[in-house]
């Protein structure tokens, strides 16, 4: 089982790959470890911002947050449907019902797996 | 390389690399930008207990500080 901070290095250094090191970052010459040590601190910074942001009472909460994640996946798919993507639409249904069936992991963690795509949905880029 | 040292030990590997593999078409579907080396980092990291809408920001903010140099390469490159 590896540890925490040694899964966020990991993180930080596949967001690392394909980089090419002969670059300026605000004009300053930063080499890999520098610029390692760099996205470590980002990383935890935005952890930690997060965390305390979870201590707060919760004001204008929507009601969508206390949803579990397969309802919001089931939402993104019907927003699919509307976009006319009909298909993906139903490819996603589909697999979400395997991953349950799957049993692979706990309940708890399938769900916080399914809720950070769904944060994450729309944010790549079809290249 | 994927490593399944983060998931429980008596789950037969098959049906990890199944789930991993489903994973990743549901992150694909939903254009979430996570290759599966990033996803199974993330997966291990929701099975430590680490809350999901936390983790997505701290994604978030690594693209941001890759895509400078990422966008200074593809001006040089």
């Amino acid at each position: 089982m590896a540890s925490i901070t040694q899964l966020f290095g990991e993180l930080c250094e596949a967001h690392m790959t394909g980089l090419s090191w002969r670059c300026y970052l605000g004009k300053r010459r930063l080499n890999q470890e520098q610029f390692k040590e760099k996205l470590k601190r980002i990383a935890y910074d935005a952890l930690f911002v997060n965390l305390f942001r979870e201590e707060m009472p919760p004001t204008s909460q929507s009601v969508l947050h206390k949803l579990p994640a397969k309802n919001k996946i089931l939402m993104l798919s019907f927003n699919m449907r509307v976009a006319g993507m009909g298909t993906e639409a139903d490819q996603l249904e589909e697999l979400t019902e395997q991953l349950e069936k799957l049993k692979c992991l706990p309940e708890s963690d399938l769900n916080s797996v399914l809720e950070l795509l769904v944060e994450l949905a729309g944010t790549g880029s079809y290249e | 390389g994927v490593r399944g040292d983060g998931m429980a030990g008596a789950v037969n590997l098959n049906s990890v690399r199944e789930t991993m593999e489903v994973l990743l078409e549901i992150s694909r579907l939903l254009n979430t930008g996570l290759d599966m080396e990033s996803l199974s980092i993330c997966v291990r990291l929701c099975e430590q207990g680490i809350n999901p809408e936390a983790l997505a920001s701290v994604i978030k903010e690594l693209r941001k500080a890759t895509e400078a140099l990422k966008s200074v390469e593809n001006m040089t490159g």
